[in-house]
């Protein structure tokens, strides 16, 4: 008895596509307009030229979206705290260090503003930077059943990774907005000075992406070869931050080795002028700033390349 | 007429660290990632400067066109190339060499079974399934709760896709690329994973497509699909064309092959392991007919023809069955001998209502034991795997009343529950 209930019971379920079935041509046609112009797509070894590359990646924004909205929100599912850890991330490390370096060993800052904003105006470049060293190696593991499947221009992946450290970077420049009018609020005087060259924020924030992509895009394949780079990326961006001045002022490196400094780390003249825009403090070194462009471009380069030429093998790993 | 897909002197080699690694962590990392940065840093390196031998030629120098309209099938053994043709075509892959032309949209159904998220719910796959195969949003969103209708799952839009019941994906994907369209289809298995009514509707799809100008490339096990539905077949293996024609002539000829032993070259010398080939691992539906899924509420079989040319050779089949790196079980057959070059066929029944819904891999072993250069020696003759999903497409005819919420485990076998008050079932032990 019971076998025959769930018998009609299925039947009933399986009634929509019978109807369907009849009549497969008229759903279709309903969507599909036959008169649409008829893309050619050429199949060789050899991918298309490196701007026919590119302006796949624009056809394809509307994927890109998706994918970017898709990676950003996998990290807060599952989780108890849920999206709130997007905020927590950045903020504990942010909150120890200025404890550790401010409170504890006071750091001299040889300025008159007080230790978080002093921190906090060059850690947002900076923790941008870390965090997306963080999370664009993982993308390509991550899309993997989508690669595995479908076609479409590998890039975008790690180019999507960058939705999570911009929600961590927005959570931190809050934090930076509270701190400047507590300290103001509290009768010291404004910690800011901003003006024209404020705007130098927008090509130091692009700096810190464009260098962790950089990385990222070189990274991604590697991890799918090796998990371990994953972990040890951790320990590379501890000691970039122990190599960049976020925590001390850049005073503390002899004058006759910071050309080095901003040579092999790019990240210092980045969290330099994030400061220098933000707080006025430290002075803008033109041609320092414009020899650490000139690294991350040529880093860039030699990512976006690398990862162009490694495309080509990829589906043959997944 | 312009043919819809022109394929010419198509090639791919797979290094053979890349080909014979498997999923997630391998040991073969270093080797793969090593030719990688080789081919990096010299992106205009030809394979062959390597020396082929590091190298497995899964496709070799095939060319075919498919016309507007026209449904071919795309028949081989395990292994033979037919996958690796179809994911080049969907741009998953790059050749080695040639070169494939398609003319329209192209949608591919390759795996279907896992192909969607299973974390997104419905509607979101199929933004992304519109969005990947080129589909402007506000065509998507039009289409939407035509697709959701015609899929059977209205009902479970906002859910995520694991929550549906069993083979929701495939037909979600099937319901999608109906309502979407396309001018070309590629189907790798398609019909293999679904029940009898979902195949149905797959073959009146697919004849229904041929019939609007639509191109179709059917892989499939499943030679009487292939029969029903194909115009024209061509048969597949080791990456070369065998043959190519009409429907019926050429699937003749590739099952009479396969029975005959004819599809590998003559025994080398009297080594034992030429003497002992294996020929093709199948799965089999309970009527024994060639597919590529197991369903879990009727039995199936996992089967491999092998043949056996010396009359000295005692041969042993072992059969493992893994769960990505679980052994399932493993099993082992009687030893065989031959008198004259025989061909075998040895495989193990799988029961109804054992395995559960997942991707397994069967792998086959042929165990040799014969005189060589005077010693009495066993070698692993043969080596090969099988990938196959087991699923339930009829949560509803199950044993279980759960099913469509998924069931965890390895296995998932029919189990005989008992439930009595304790007292009385101490009581009886106890008496």
């Amino acid at each position: 008895m019971q076998r025959m209930l769930d018998d009609e019971t299925m039947s009933e379920a399986t009634l929509p596509q019978d109807a369907a079935r009849k009549s497969l041509a008229t759903w279709r046609s309903r969507h599909h307009e036959a008169s649409e112009q008829q893309p050619v797509v050429v199949i060789e070894p050899r991918p298309e030229t490196f701007l026919a590359r590119m302006r796949a990646l624009w056809r394809y924004r509307a994927f890109y979206n998706f994918l970017f909205k898709e990676i950003t929100m996998r990290r807060a599912r599952g989780t108890l705290l849920g999206f709130w850890w997007l905020i927590l991330r950045p903020l504990i490390p942010a909150a120890s260090l200025i404890f550790a370096f401010g409170a504890v060993t006071q750091v001299d800052t040889q300025s008159k503003i007080p230790y978080p904003v002093f921190f906090l105006s060059a850690y947002i470049p900076f923790h941008l930077f870390q965090s997306s060293m963080r999370y664009l190696p993982r993308s390509l593991n991550w899309s993997r059943t989508l690669m595995r499947r479908t076609y479409f221009p590998r890039l975008l992946v790690p180019l999507a990774g960058f939705g999570l450290p911009l929600i961590e970077a927005g959570a931190l420049s809050a934090a930076f907005v509270i701190v400047v009018f507590l300290t103001w609020w509290r009768g010291q005087p404004f910690p800011l000075h901003l003006g024209w060259q404020t705007l130098l924020l927008i090509p130091s924030v692009l700096m810190a992406m464009a260098f962790a992509l950089a990385f990222g895009l070189v990274f991604s394949i590697v991890a799918l070869f090796f998990r371990d780079v994953i972990f040890s990326l951790r320990f590379f961006t501890m000691i970039t931050l122990l190599m960049t001045p976020v925590v001390y002022p850049v005073t503390f490196i002899p004058d006759a080795y910071r050309w080095v400094l901003y040579v092999i780390n790019p990240m210092a003249q980045v969290v330099l002028v994030s400061r220098w825009a933000l707080t006025g403090e430290g002075v803008f070194e033109p041609a320092y700033a414009l020899l650490s462009c000139v690294v991350v471009l040529l880093a860039l380069f030699a990512g976006v390349v690398f990862f162009l030429r490694a495309e080509v093998h990829l589906g043959d790993q997944m | 007429m312009t043919p819809r897909v022109s394929v010419r002197g198509l090639s791919k080699a797979f290094h053979r660290a890349s080909a014979t690694r498997t999923k997630g962590i391998s040991s073969e990392g270093p080797a793969a990632l090593k030719h990688l940065l080789k081919h990096v840093a010299r992106p205009t390196r030809s394979i062959v400067s390597e020396g082929s031998g590091r190298y497995l030629m899964a496709l070799d120098d095939v060319s075919f066109d498919v016309a507007p309209g026209e449904v071919l099938g795309i028949i081989g053994r395990n292994g033979a190339g037919k996958s690796t043709l179809l994911k080049i075509l969907a741009r998953v892959l790059y050749p080695t060499s040639g070169q494939a032309t398609i003319r329209g949209r192209l949608v591919s159904m390759l795996e279907l079974g896992v192909g969607f998220a299973p974390d997104l719910t419905l509607r979101q796959n199929i933004q992304v399934h519109g969005r990947l195969a080129g589909i402007s949003p506000a065509r998507i969103a039009a289409a939407e709760d035509d697709i959701l209708q015609l899929s059977g799952l209205a009902d479970y839009a906002n859910l995520p896709l694991e929550a549906c019941p069993g083979g929701g994906a495939i037909q979600l994907g099937f319901a999608a690329v109906i309502c979407l369209g396309a001018d070309v289809v590629l189907a790798d298995e398609v019909l293999a994973v679904g029940d009898s009514e979902f195949r149905k509707a797959c073959e009146d799809r697919v004849r229904d497509a041929a019939g609007s100008g639509e191109s179709v490339l059917f892989v499939s096990h499943d030679m009487a699909a292939i029969r029903r539905i194909c115009s024209r077949v061509i048969w597949i293996d080791r990456g070369r064309i065998v043959r190519e024609g009409p429907t019926e002539d050429v699937v003749e000829a590739y099952t009479e092959a396969l029975l005959g032993g004819r599809l590998l070259p003559a025994p080398a010398g009297d080594g034992v392991a030429a003497n002992c080939v294996l020929l093709d691992v199948r799965l089999l539906d309970v009527n024994r007919a060639q597919v590529g899924a197991l369903q879990l509420t009727e039995p199936g079989y996992i089967d491999c023809l092998f043949r056996v040319t010396r009359p000295d050779l005692s041969v042993i089949v072992d059969i493992e069955l893994w769960n990505r790196k679980c052994l399932v079980f493993a099993t082992s057959s009687a030893p065989v001998t031959a008198k004259d070059p025989t061909t075998f066929r040895a495989g193990v029944r799988i029961p109804e209502d054992v395995l559960n819904e997942s991707q397994y891999r069967a792998t086959f072993r042929l165990r040799a034991t014969g005189f060589h250069n005077g010693a009495l020696m066993t070698v692993v003759a043969a080596e090969e795997k099988l990938d196959f999903a087991a699923m339930n497409p009829h949560p509803e005819r199950s044993v279980w009343r759960d099913w469509q919420w998924g069931r965890g485990g390895l296995i998932s076998p029919r189990l005989q529950w008992h439930l009595e008050p304790p007292e009385r079932g101490v009581d009886a032990a106890h008496a």
